[in-house]
């Protein structure tokens, strides 16, 4: 039994857990008189050391830290809001799970029954100058606050003289959104040329980012384009919707300018708005 | 408004930013224990990913000034045990009782350990040590690579393995021999043990 106990003790010896003085002066002198003792310190130390200082600390590959760094500021905003809405959600104590469940089908059920043609099939929108693609990178920069807004009024005409003065050279449609105030404009360059972009906010902390481009840009050695078949689809008056990574973006031709939405909004009736 | 839209980015920004100091620096330990766990380079790599991404989740409810090191820890505990254990290839059990035979024998055949000492740990390499390490039953690993690798307390390894301190006091003691006995018989077979004893 006292053998066992000072086996015991070793480990936390070694490890600097032995805490009670009185054992620990005892442990000393039981170590101090056998030799066994010793050896068996000996051993569990050497092995110790060798853990501690000969195995190998394999880093974390650059590119797994780089996605995580990058996963985590896509996901900064979104997921607060969605903290958010859950939590209000809750906090309503008339609304049981049962509620919640026949909200979930209802809206299920409306997202089945939408007009097919928001949900058309289309090539794949890929490359640096896809205006999806790039809409939603400006959303991303916005989001961890990389591409901020450069100018505000309740003014429109200032607005519009601000993307004049900056170098737009096409005349901006500036929408209006229930609950949703515009928080700022920018104007960002791409490939020398001026381009437009408007921000709004809810009082929840909801985005839309809108990024909107002249049809002109998209003719011949385009610097910004979109695939043919959803170009004749937007031309046609349509709506093409796509979700991807915790937010919503929406297409939409309003006169000679293509607009590109991006919001992390929960809205679902957002892009019938636009 | 946008006061608003910068106040609500702000604090966006201290939540990352935050984060970032206490959470980043952990990375290559927790990086290392996915390792030693799954024994796989991929599912390491999904390993870290997920455990990031739920422990910056629930960031707001970290409680600020305790150990974020533990709490990442805890983190990708659960995410292994609810995603990955079942995938890893459980090591062939021990034989506890021949292993003390064993070391019983080592242990009288030398009257002094300095030479011991000395034939081990300046021969044996660092991938010996760890198909040692990557050897031993689950329970033992987990507490070897939290305290002689990440140098966590008796306390906080209870914690973290659910079970009371005198568990992980015996857990390690045997895993320290089981991996002392070994790592000797490895540099015996290799020849590595030339000293006189």
């Amino acid at each position: 039994m006292e053998n066992k106990r000072n086996k015991d003790f070793i480990t936390a010896y070694l490890d600097n857990e032995l805490k009670n003085q009185a054992e620990l002066n005892n442990f000393k002198k039981e170590l101090e008189k056998d030799p066994s003792l010793e050896f068996d310190l000996n051993a569990e130390s050497l092995t110790k050391k060798m853990l501690t200082n000969k195995l190998r600390i394999n880093n974390t590959p650059d590119n797994i830290k780089r996605k995580i760094l990058k996963n985590l500021s896509i996901e900064s905003i979104a997921s607060k809001n969605k903290n958010a809405l859950v939590s209000r959600i809750y906090s309503k104590r008339f609304i049981t799970f049962s509620t919640v469940g026949i909200i979930l089908l209802a809206l299920l059920l409306l997202l089945i029954n939408r007009p097919d043609q928001t949900y058309t099939n289309f090539s794949e929108q890929t490359g640096n100058n896809n205006m999806l693609v790039m809409a939603r990178t400006y959303f991303e920069d916005f989001l961890v606050g990389k591409n901020n807004p450069q100018f505000n009024s309740n003014n429109l005409d200032e607005i519009k003289n601000f993307f004049k003065l900056q170098g737009v050279k096409y005349d901006i449609f500036i929408p209006e959104y229930n609950n949703y105030s515009l928080a700022g404009v920018s104007v960002l360059e791409h490939h020398g040329e001026k381009f437009a972009h408007q921000i709004y906010t809810d009082k929840n902390g909801n985005f839309i980012y809108i990024f909107q481009v002249h049809e002109n840009y998209f003719k011949g050695d385009s610097i910004i384009r979109l695939t043919e078949d959803l170009m004749n689809y937007l031309r046609k008056g349509n709506k093409y919707i796509s979700r991807q990574k915790n937010y919503i973006a929406v297409l939409k031709k309003k006169n000679e300018n293509v607009l590109a939405l991006v919001s992390n909004s929960p809205d679902a009736d957002l892009p019938d708005n636009f | 408004m946008l006061p608003f839209l910068f106040a609500m980015l702000d604090n966006q920004k201290q939540l990352y930013a935050d984060f970032e100091a206490e959470a980043i620096p952990h990375m290559d330990s927790l990086y290392n224990f996915a390792l030693r766990m799954t024994g796989d380079t991929d599912d390491a790599n999904d390993l870290i990913q997920e455990t990031y991404l739920k422990s910056f989740r629930f960031f707001e409810k970290f409680e600020k000034g305790t150990n974020c090191k533990a709490w990442l820890f805890r983190i990708m505990k659960n995410t292994y045990i609810n995603s990955y254990r079942k995938n890893v290839k459980e090591p062939d059990k021990v034989d506890y009782e021949e292993i003390e035979n064993f070391y019983e024998n080592i242990k009288s055949s030398w009257s002094n350990t300095s030479h011991l000492e000395k034939d081990l740990y300046d021969n044996l390499l660092d991938d010996e040590i760890s198909e040692a390490v990557n050897s031993l039953p689950e329970d033992f690993r987990t507490v070897i690579i939290l305290c002689d690798i990440e140098g966590f307390s008796y306390e906080e390894i209870a914690n973290f393995v659910d079970c009371p301190i005198g568990t992980v006091r015996s857990r390690l003691h045997r895993a320290r021999k089981i991996l002392f006995t070994k790592l000797y018989k490895y540099a015996e077979g290799k020849g590595y043990i030339t000293s006189n004893k």
